[in-house]
């Protein structure tokens, strides 16, 4: 019998020093058990390594163990890449002792049992006889289901762990293929008709009742690859005069230290360290015919072409009237709003309570029509002494958010609510945070951010990890933590502190968190840490297309800001290099960037500017082979600001500072219509 | 041969410093002459730096800034306008600014970045010459054109943050100027105020010989008065700033300049110690 290869075994540890938020772990008996496991599989000791592994399951609570290439799985997953990377005398025995359970598993599978006992037996006994078959079906299943990154895993658990498997590698690639265009993850899709056309070029698959050659078949479908959204947004053309009117303007106050946007207020202004009232930037949203935004609560809804005040739900004076009793306990970065497509959903205080140490914060939901309230959720008994934290995340009939329970202000759980019978589906604790958002006084609140794709949740905490939890029951299904400072809590400098959402494109990931030194890119399906990035702390994800990420807020040590594009290479695990870098004059952290076909425009005191995105050539700086002619950005009809978001809506270029809400015509350079606009991230 | 040794060591010294009797003779004055110039150039000084964890990520960076900012002004097609680009440096970064802001709010920051960085940088000067011909509307017009190009180009006009940073603590006055306005070619002046200075020492010395009822003899010695101390010899804080890296340490050593934060004229002025023999005063003068 040849010696067992060394089997690895991961330290159960997924909490570094370097991150200030703790994730919830295994406990010693977990860490124990695979101690176990890595001894007897050295020796060769099959029996006792899979009865420790089986121990190890069966004692592990909910949370994540740590795999050495930096993600954080729960046990079974681990389980499964355990096996799979069993050495071939390892995989026999453990046919010998598991087969006939596996088989029997396989054959309990029929009905609404099916999936959960082919994921088990895919969790469990991947490399028994039955494996392979089971993995199959599983793919299967997802793919019926519209669940493309599942099906996907499951076919290429059978490619890559059970290479001896008997199943159609032609047949399994093909439908890989197929789901990976479908998922719009066309680098992979390319590389697996590559092999296709490599190794199987004389064999032919079954689709549809026909024949057909499968690397011809992927290579069409490769040819119907979509742009991503920003892609298929024409440019736009930007006046080249300054005065170029605009079509309204909603302005805050007349003046900086208006009583709304007063900088003096107590400790609201820059000598204590907290985010100053003034620099509040208006959070915004949009669909075809109106805008949305919150001042403090007072939501609103103003129509997109002309700026009339369709409806409102309180008074501005009534705010006014408590920030002046009471300025110390604002928190404005934590109104929010998210739109759907019946309702706008805001998180906030109520207006009686704006300035009330400690209040709770709530997630209403309106009528996008007319702003009657719809939903309050101190009304739903499961979350009303909760106190929501982030911008909400509607989907259909539930809506997803973060909070955390009074008093226990560091114990953030992401919650998921039934909007139709107005119940808490699941809620689950994503971790432990250092710092209270309820005591964080002097820095900007650290807000989780939420993305969803297919049945997961992605929640970049901001304060050291980034989580993905499954939408039908809330169970994390895997965590990566990354390196940041952890957010102070005393008087002192102020940090310039961005934060943006994390986005995918192409089937992959890509998160930065608030303080964070590196960005990440993560293949959910897998879970696979392509690489991380080093960045500046302050820089933000602003965006990302095809081949390239982009990303904005990076403050240099001689106080400008870039604007930066990273070349991607999505499939190899290298870190992207930097293709270009601009500079745009210092803005507020509360920015947002909007991306085109093929510029990006960012809103900053001095303007708005225009890169284009291959060169990252500034377009408004007088070159005689940009387009226009002008020297400087588009001034527009906003000053005195600290800058803001720009977002693209269908009917007019929106620009949020701190002073005012502004919108102009909105005019494209000739191309293919806009399929969806470009929303502003940064909040 | 020692001891001729000591006698020949004591004779030189003693020929080379001035006895005593004749440090006390004649008449030492000191003459200042000034001229009035109107600067002829303007000069803006600039910032193009890259920072990151990863030198590539900060060489990229400068480059593109340096690239950004010195094309933004090749696009303004001004005849009398060229970058003068300083020396090239590198550092490790956040450090100047992360301490002095640690100074200013007490100590207490948000704590050490995880990961050091480099900071590749260059100052840029923008100097242009020929101001003395415009009028003073046209000149306005020209400045702010300037200074929108470098603003909207993303540059750092001035002095950085840290260096105002420093120098505040320090109690040292830092400009808050953008611009800086200088006379070239300040020779003539300067001969010029020279043989006023010399002029003026000369007949000081004869109002001092004639109280004394004497007569102004040879000049014995002449020593120019400086104006002000040199930016490198012995300055606490600007070698703080230099310790820190907020300062550029050497690399270019430039000649005292006649500059002025206004468009006015600058006075050249030349301050002299002269020290002049008295002679006494021959019978019936």
């Amino acid at each position: 019998m040849a010696a067992p290869a060394d089997v690895v075994v991961d330290s159960t540890d997924v909490n570094s020093s370097a991150s200030p938020f703790v994730l919830p772990a295994q406990p010693q008996e977990v860490n124990e058990a695979l101690e176990d496991f890595r001894r007897y599989a050295k020796r060769g000791t099959w029996e006792k390594a899979f009865k420790s592994l089986q121990t190890m399951v069966s004692k592990a609570n909910e949370g994540l163990i740590a795999r050495r290439d930096g993600m954080a799985v729960p046990a079974p997953v681990l389980w499964r890449s355990l096996l799979a990377e069993l050495p071939g005398d390892g995989k026999k025995a453990y046919r010998l002792f598991h087969d006939a359970e596996a088989k029997a598993l396989l054959d309990a599978a029929q009905g609404k049992d099916e999936l959960a006992k082919l994921q088990q037996i895919v969790n469990s006994h991947l490399v028994t006889s039955v494996g392979d078959v089971a993995a199959n079906r599983l793919g299967d299943l997802y793919f019926e289901q519209g669940l493309m990154d599942r099906a996907v895993e499951a076919w290429q658990m059978i490619l890559t762990a059970l290479p001896d498997s008997s199943l159609s590698r032609a047949d399994l690639l093909t439908k890989t293929g197929i789901a990976l265009a479908r998922a719009g993850r066309w680098e992979e899709l390319r590389l697996v008709q590559q092999e296709l056309a490599d190794k199987h070029a004389r064999d032919f698959v079954v689709l549809g009742g026909k024949r057909v050659a499968p690397a011809e078949h992927l290579a069409g479908l490769a040819r119907l690859a979509t742009p991503t959204p920003s892609a298929s947004q024409p440019d736009l053309v930007l006046p080249d005069v300054d005065d170029a009117a605009p079509l309204w303007q909603f302005r805050l106050s007349q003046k900086r230290d208006a009583v709304v946007v007063n900088p003096r207020m107590g400790w609201n202004g820059d000598e204590f360290g907290r985010m100053a009232l003034s620099e509040m930037v208006l959070p915004v949203d949009f669909d075809d015919e109106r805008l949305y935004t919150s001042l403090m609560g007072c939501n609103m809804a103003l129509d997109i072409k002309s700026g009339k005040l369709l409806w409102r739900s309180g008074r501005f004076h009534d705010v006014q009237q408590k920030i002046r009793q009471n300025a110390y306990y604002i928190f404005p970065e934590r109104y929010q709003i998210a739109v759907d497509s019946t309702r706008i959903w805001s998180v906030g205080r109520t207006a009686d309570h704006v300035a009330n140490h400690g209040s709770l914060f709530y997630l209403v939901g309106r009528d996008k029509k007319t702003g009657k309230e719809l939903f309050n959720s101190k009304s739903v008994k499961d979350v009303q002494t909760w106190s929501i934290i982030g911008k909400p995340l509607p989907a259909g009939d539930v809506v997803y958010a973060c909070g955390y329970k009074q008093g226990q202000g560091t114990q953030i759980h992401a919650l998921a609510i039934n909007v139709q019978d107005k119940k808490l589906v699941w809620s689950r604790q994503l971790g432990t945070a250092k710092v209270d958002p309820d005591q964080n006084y002097y820095q900007r609140v650290v807000m989780p951010a939420l993305a969803l794709h297919e049945d997961k949740l992605f929640v970049e905490t901001h304060q050291g990890a980034l989580v993905a939890l499954g939408t039908a029951d809330g169970k994390i299904a895997w965590a990566v933590s990354y390196r940041c400072t952890m957010p102070q809590n005393y008087y002192g400098q102020r940090p310039y502190a961005t934060a943006s959402t994390p986005q995918l494109a192409g089937g992959v990931l890509y998160s930065k968190g608030m303080y964070g030194e590196d960005v990440l890119a993560v293949v959910p399906s897998g879970p696979r840490l392509l690489w991380r990035r080093s960045v500046l702390p302050t820089a933000l994800v602003a965006g990302v297309d095809g081949d390239r990420l982009y990303m904005a807020g990076e403050v240099q040590p001689d106080g400008s800001h870039l604007l930066i594009a990273y070349d991607l290479k999505q499939l190899e695990r290298q870190a992207p290099k930097l293709a270009w870098s601009a500079k745009v004059p210092p803005s507020t952290p509360w920015l947002g960037v909007a991306a085109t076909r093929s510029r990006l425009y960012q809103f900053t005191p001095r303007g708005i500017y225009e890169f284009d995105k291959r060169s990252g050539q500034n377009l408004r700086n007088g070159d005689a082979e940009a387009y226009r002619r002008v020297n400087h950005p588009f001034r527009g009809a906003d000053s005195d600001n600290d800058g803001g978001a720009v977002i693209v809506t269908p009917a007019a270029l929106i620009t949020s500072s701190n002073m005012t809400i502004t919108a102009y015509p909105l005019r494209t350079a000739p191309g293919p219509a806009a399929v969806s606009a470009a929303t502003a991230g940064g909040r | 041969m020692r001891s001729i040794g000591f006698v020949l060591a004591a004779l030189l010294v003693s020929s080379a410093a001035p006895s005593r009797a004749e440090e006390s003779e004649g008449i030492t004055v000191v003459g200042t002459g000034e001229v009035l110039v109107r600067p002829n150039v303007l000069e803006i000084s600039l910032g193009a730096s890259g920072s990151a964890e990863l030198s590539g990520d900060a060489a990229a960076k400068y480059r593109d800034a340096a690239k950004s900012i010195t094309g933004a002004f090749e696009q303004l097609k001004l005849k009398n306008l060229k970058i003068v680009p300083g020396g090239l440096g590198m550092q490790q970064a956040g450090g100047a600014a992360g301490i002095a802001g640690m100074m200013v709010a007490g100590g207490v920051d948000e704590g050490p970045p995880l990961k050091s960085k480099i900071e590749i940088g260059r100052s840029l000067r923008l100097v242009l010459s020929g101001v003395d011909k415009l009028g003073e509307e046209e000149l306005m017009s020209t400045i702010s054109r300037l200074l929108d190009t470098a603003k909207d180009a993303g540059a750092v006009v001035g002095e950085s943050q840290a260096a105002s940073m420093l120098a505040r603590i320090y109690g040292q006055q830092s400009s808050s100027s953008l611009v800086t306005f200088v006379v070239e070619n300040a020779e003539a002046a300067r001969s010029k105020a020279n043989q006023d200075a010399f002029r003026q020492a000369r007949e000081r010395a004869k109002q001092l010989a004639d109280l004394a009822q004497a007569d102004v003899g040879r000049v014995l010695s002449v020593e120019e008065v400086p104006q002000s101390m040199a930016a490198d010899e012995g300055n606490a804080p600007q070698a703080v700033m230099m310790m820190m890296g907020v300062m550029s340490s050497g690399g270019e050593k430039r000649e005292t300049r006649v500059v002025s934060d206004r468009m006015s004229e600058i006075p050249v002025r030349v301050t002299l110690k002269v020290r002049f023999a008295l002679q006494e005063r021959t019978p019936g003068k």
